[in-house]
């Protein structure tokens, strides 16, 4: 039941609402609750009990810490146990590639029903339940004694695809108090809408075509076809993302919920380091929060501030995956962005703007082909077939016939033109800002429905499990 | 509890407001329809889908929630409506495969790709040791692939990469056995190219084209296949639109026709003996009249074994091992045989297998389409019912 699903467009989604806004106001987080288990039992059934455990643990952990508050010896002895459960939790099922003899033998394929997969949604609820305890025994923010109140935000549908990952702190005053009003609504289906027309519209046939072009033997390709594939990648990976956590960020609105932007317009970013605080905002700011400035701090000499970086960066491609790709790829950026700190941001401020996106959105691109493949042969073969390949060939002009709309539409929509454009007219005329907002929402809910109703393949589903 | 929402609404209601109602109205009109479906009313009755079961099961392993949102899809109200405007729309931005389905100017054509090589290849293997197998060495044994219209109308496509180049997997086919033996099929076809020799709808080849085929096959078996003023046409239906239209939902093009090529002496077929599964129908109409708007009217729906009947009475009996594109072509080779049994591996079973006596056929032939022949492992599993 992903979010371009009928299962969830037409059933799920609509009767969580009506059951949400039926529900008198002080038992409307039970309603919530139950949807979001009724959601994971759907999605995951195998691992429900997983993100039971973790709740249970993050419930009583807490109290626990709350409770020993004056006794510092069991206070820390909790903290240290909840957070290595959590994180043992997330080593074990995530990246059982790493560590295949920690996996039970009721796992292996023997008995299909307990086949291994990821669990949907771990790196986040790991993360998320992480950021509740330390916060609190950091005493950033107050015990929640509620069960449901915690079980729901441990659980929270919307984000468990794709993020964004949701801290404590930025969410623990709406679990109790929030308000639900029209404005919010619309502004929530807005929210919801453009991220289901970015998945489903233009993600999905890019990152097919992204599909079509990796199934080649790279030897074959042209240096146009590499590229069609690559810039396909690219703003396809950038939809899928920003287009769930839009979806999830809408359907919080709607429920009265606040949280923050996840995705701010990346590729106008004119570094790679710029990149990164505009991509995946909630993952960065974890890290940063959680990890890099506790050990920042600590950094003495210039060779160990270069290990925490390049460390910091690997954990970060770990969260995507367990492969060795993307532990590449987290180097990778780790790299450029000590180049970056070290020297190349006074030479790239230098540039005029358009130069310094051109170079961020290559370095990124680069990365992606990286990120993409699952070995160090295919990543140089691919690097091969985007410099050093035939020029063109009919394949590419295929590939172009299939892509050359969505890829402008991307181009337009990863720009914040089309916002800048749309502010303004907010202020000069309201009214055809008004009206052309609704026209524009209702055109996109007319398309969305007709492309899930058509059922028509989803190609990225399998792209990435969080 | 509606009367106190209306004030409500009318107190709140803004136009920024308008989308979010509309797709709230939407998505209730639809959740009432797809309930009503779910109590009889089928949007589309061609699906064969029903409500699955849920058990421990089947929620565990996720076959539940895939068959309930495949059930959902199809009972989506305005579900052919939407395929269809999706589809169109792809098609209008430049789209060039759809569903696996290359959209020209005048017909849909199936996309052939070699999806999984080993399959083809073991198919090869099966087919060879067949022939070389002790009970078949006194038969006249021939191995025919037929090109689909992929192959054929290769210059019309768009140069999509995975497209198989057919010509060259039929001739390394080929390669492997006594020159002999092998049927060509494409230089008649390929010959009549301008000819609606396929289908502009459906995967098949055309009555024409499955005569054209025909010429081949019984050249290749000795015979002399009858001219085409032999015939005289019927046209069972002018507004044929086949499986690529049922699959994409696009109709843009004219419809095919259905010809039906009469024999200008009289029928020769006396009776069809139909084996499914445990059931079996005889009967003596080659066409199926009640398809009359699908390919099933040549010999109605598939099944494992098909025995033909004649009055030719010549004593020569014909073991065909074949797919669809054979059924259509079951009314030319009638003419040369007293007694034709086609069977369909597809179908096959092995008890259904039992009741083949391979030694009996004099002439036998092993004939695909290069797409089934390509996909099928069928013709690798069920070709070894046959070994001694």
């Amino acid at each position: 039941m992903y979010f371009s699903s009928v299962t969830f467009l037409f059933l799920f989604l609509p009767l969580m609402c009506l059951g949400y806004f039926l529900t008198p106001k002080g038992y409307r987080n039970y309603t919530l609750l139950a949807a979001n288990l009724i959601f994971y039992i759907w999605v995951e059934p195998v691992f429900f009990f997983l993100l039971l455990f973790i709740i249970l643990v993050d419930y009583f952990s807490g109290l626990s810490i709350e409770k020993w508050r004056q006794k510092k010896f069991l206070c820390k002895g909790m903290i240290i146990f909840s957070v290595l459960t959590n994180v043992a939790v997330l080593l074990m099922f995530k990246y059982v590639l790493l560590f295949p003899n920690l996996i039970p033998m009721v796992f292996q394929q023997e008995t299909p029903i307990l086949e291994f997969v990821i669990p949907l949604g771990i790196s986040i609820y790991t993360l998320q339940g992480l950021s509740y305890l330390l916060d609190l025994y950091w005493n950033k923010i107050k015990v929640q004694k509620n069960f449901v109140n915690l079980a729901m935000y441990i659980s929270f549908f919307p984000q468990l695809i794709a993020g964004p990952i949701i801290r404590y702190t930025d969410i623990s005053r709406d679990l109790t108090t929030r308000t639900v009003n029209t404005t919010k609504i619309s502004k929530g289906y807005g929210f919801f809408i453009r991220g289901l027309a970015k998945k489903v519209l233009l993600s999905d046939i890019l990152l097919s075509t992204w599909s079509s072009i990796i199934s080649n033997d790279f030897s074959q390709l042209s240096i146009a076809s590499a590229w069609i594939g690559i810039l396909c990648f690219s703003y396809g990976i950038y939809l899928y993302f920003s287009g769930y956590s839009d979806m999830a960020r809408g359907i919080f609105k709607i429920l009265g919920f606040e949280v923050p932007n996840n995705f701010n317009y990346p590729y106008v970013a004119k570094s790679a380091t710029e990149f990164w605080r505009r991509w995946n905002i909630s993952l960065t700011v974890w890290f940063k929060t959680y990890i890099f400035s506790k050990i920042a701090s600590h950094s003495s000499s210039f060779i160990i501030a270069v290990a925490k970086l390049l460390g910091i960066w690997i954990c970060i491609g770990l969260w995507y995956g367990e492969e060795a790709n993307f532990w590449l790829w987290g180097i990778y950026f780790g790299v450029i962005i000590l180049i970056e700190q070290l020297f190349l941001s006074s030479l790239l401020e230098k540039l005029p703007k358009l130069l310094q996106q051109c170079y961020t959105f290559f370095i990124v691109a680069f990365g992606w082909v990286i990120f993409q493949m699952d070995t160090l042969e295919e990543i140089l073969s691919y690097f091969h077939a985007l410099f050093l390949a035939d020029l063109w060939d009919s394949s590419a002009g295929y590939y172009l016939s299939i892509c050359w709309f969505p890829l402008l539409l991307s181009y337009f929509a990863s720009k914040n033109l089309p916002h800048r454009i749309s502010g303004n007219l907010e202020n000069k005329y309201p009214r055809i800002f008004l009206w052309s907002t609704v026209g524009w929402e209702l055109i996109l809910t007319l398309l969305c429905l007709i492309w899930v109703a058509s059922g028509i393949p989803s190609g990225s589903l399998a792209f990435i499990k969080l | 509890m509606m009367i106190g929402i209306l004030p409500f609404l009318k107190r709140n209601f803004s136009v920024k407001m308008i989308p979010a109602c509309t797709a709230a109205l939407l998505s209730l009109i639809i959740l009432i329809l797809l309930l009503v479906s779910s109590l009889g009313y089928h949007e589309n009755s061609a699906a064969n889908v029903s409500m699955p079961v849920l058990t421990v099961e089947a929620l565990a392993n996720r076959s539940f929630s895939q068959k309930f949102e495949n059930y959902l899809l199809q009972e989506f109200p305005g579900y052919s409506w939407s395929k269809k405007s999706a589809n169109t729309l792809k098609r209008l931005i430049g789209e060039k495969e759809i569903d696996g389905i290359f959209p020209l100017k005048d017909k849909l054509i199936q996309n052939v790709s070699m999806a999984n090589p080993v399959t083809g290849q073991k198919n090869l293997e099966a087919v060879l040791n067949y022939f070389s197998e002790e009970r078949t060495l006194g038969a006249n044994c021939f191995f025919g692939l037929i090109p689909t219209a992929s192959e054929i109308y290769k210059e019309e496509l768009p140069s999509a990469p995975d497209v198989l180049d057919q010509s060259q997997f039929i001739a390394q086919c080929y390669e492997r056995f006594p020159s002999k033996t092998v049927i060509d099929i494409s230089t008649g076809l390929m010959s009549r190219k301008a000819d609606q020799i396929y289908y502009r709808t459906d995967s098949h080849w055309s009555s024409l084209g499955s005569y054209l085929g025909y010429q081949s096959v019984i050249k290749a078996l000795g015979g002399t296949p009858y001219s085409e003023d032999m015939f005289n046409i019927e046209y069972a239906s002018h507004s044929f639109y086949g499986s690529l239209t049922d699959k994409t939902f696009l109709d843009y093009m004219q419809p095919d026709t259905i010809e039906l090529y009469h024999f200008v002496n009289g029928e020769t077929i006396t009776s069809i003996n139909k084996i499914f599964g445990q059931s079996q129908t005889i009967s003596s109409d080659f066409y199926d009249r009640n398809k009359n708007n699908s390919y099933a009217i040549f010999l109605g729906d598939e099944c494992g074994i098909t025995q033909l009947q004649t009055n030719i009475a010549n004593g020569k009996k014909l073991l065909l091992f074949g797919d669809s594109y054979s059924y259509s072509m079951m009314q030319f080779l009638s003419l040369h045989y007293e007694e034709i049994l086609l069977v369909n591996l597809k179908y096959l079973t092995r008890e259904q297998s039992q009741l083949i006596d391979v030694n009996s056929y004099a002439d036998q032939a092993i004939l695909y389409s290069v797409d089934e022949f390509i996909s099928d492992n069928n013709i690798s599993t069920k070709l070894s019912y046959f070994e001694q």
